[in-house]
């Protein structure tokens, strides 16, 4: 058995157990997959096609996609990349279609006449963002950065790097100067303080209890 | 949430940064396929990771779980993917840039000696046929004949020349000789007739 903190050799690619779990037939890890990206999913698609509604059925054909080609994945690239590539595609695929459909372009046209295709401020909001979505979204930013900042400097420099820089255990536990055990014990730490922050904001959202 | 133990947290937490290995993946593996709190711990723990890089994220943190349980019924009409001798085949292929193995069913060789072979044997059968249609004939030699000359072609030349001919008939026994031989045109000269 291996050691409880030991790293495991995959840092490159974080996702590789789970796909070969789907490739060996399950498909629940495939969900634990797609809860992992889908926000970063239908925010890429969103910002293309500028409609949530439309975003999230093209999210799930890019899932839908990504599963049945599952088996094409070489895994030399990170899994989001690969799921990225396949989403940009999917929506291509979608606004030619639409391009097609004449009834379709002249709702777009006129859509396209009311917003700017080139820019789009990181927090005005996508159609189908109610007032009260805009306000909880805003709720659940600023639950994460008041979680953020409330953290002890090591907790906190410990999830910020492997959060934002992306570093691996090992890499942050070098630059930390720690064993990589207390490195995953303050990141995971970072995350409990975080987590019971956001937790009441979701539950208050989804009406379920996290 | 609280029915999950800290320990099973802190390795879904290390799961979610691809830090696991051995028992211990086996383990968060099976939390998260048997365990809902496991799952919403996930959600949570990359919901928070993905706020802190890109704040606007929030919002399709409200989103829920409805995608994923829309997929699910999908998926579940699909057949499990899996790998198998065909993902081999794909991986082996895309090694290779693109470009299919020399022993690919595909591979181009196959093609060019093909038509290599058709070609030598359309070029046979083009000389051997005038052989086969006219047994008389050499195989491989088409020769054009000209009609034969029956009759002598006609000398044109001036008769004065047949004239000057004649009467130098010492020159026209030298000319043979390319050059003039002076002791020859001597003894010519002195016969004693002359």
């Amino acid at each position: 058995m291996s050691s409880p903190h030991k790293p495991a050799p995959m840092g490159d690619n974080p996702d590789a157990p789970l796909v070969e779990r789907v490739l060996a037939g399950d498909k629940r890890a495939f969900d634990v997959l797609v809860l992992k990206y889908q926000r970063r999913i239908e925010r890429l698609i969103a910002r293309m096609v500028r409609d949530q509604a439309l975003a999230e059925d093209i999210a799930q054909e890019t899932f839908l996609r990504a599963y049945r080609a599952l088996h094409q994945y070489r895994g030399d690239a990170h899994f989001y990349t690969w799921l990225y590539r396949i989403a940009i595609n999917t929506a291509k695929k979608f606004l030619l279609e639409r391009k097609r459909d004449p009834l379709t372009m002249l709702v777009s046209q006129e859509n396209d006449d009311e917003k700017d295709e080139t820019f789009r401020h990181q927090n005005e909001p996508i159609s189908e963002e109610t007032p009260d979505s805009v306000l909880a979204a805003r709720q659940i930013a600023a639950a994460v950065e008041a979680g953020l900042a409330a953290l002890p400097e090591d907790l906190r420099q410990a999830v910020t790097l492997r959060e934002i820089e992306g570093l691996s255990y090992e890499e942050i536990a070098t630059l930390m100067n720690s064993p990589i055990g207390t490195v995953r014990s303050r990141i995971f730490r970072a995350r409990e303080a975080i987590s019971s922050r956001l937790r009441p904001l979701l539950e208050q959202h989804s009406g379920k209890r996290w | 949430m609280d029915e999950l133990d800290v320990k099973a947290r802190e390795m879904i937490s290390a799961l979610a940064d691809g830090e696991l290995s051995g028992q211990e993946l086996e383990h968060a593996l099976a939390l998260l396929d048997t365990s809902e709190q496991a799952l919403d711990y996930w959600r949570c723990c990359h919901i928070a990771g993905d706020v802190m890089r890109a704040p606007e994220l929030a919002h399709e943190a409200l989103a829920g779980n409805a995608l994923v349980q829309r997929l699910q019924q999908q998926l579940d009409a699909e057949d499990p993917v899996r790998s198998g001798p065909e993902s081999e085949q794909l991986v082996r292929l895309s090694d290779a840039q693109g470009k299919p193995a020399a022993n690919s069913d595909f591979f181009h060789w196959r093609l060019v000696a093909g038509i290599t072979a058709f070609a030598v044997l359309a070029s046979l059968a083009w000389q051997l046929m005038p052989a086969v249609t006219e047994p008389g004939k050499a195989p491989g030699l088409v020769v054009q004949t000209e009609p034969a000359l029956t009759e002598q072609p006609t000398m044109i030349r001036d008769p004065r020349l047949d004239h000057f001919l004649a009467a130098h008939q010492q020159l026209a026994g030298a000319s043979a000789l390319q050059k003039p031989v002076g002791f020859l045109r001597n003894a010519t000269l002195e016969r004693a007739d002359r």
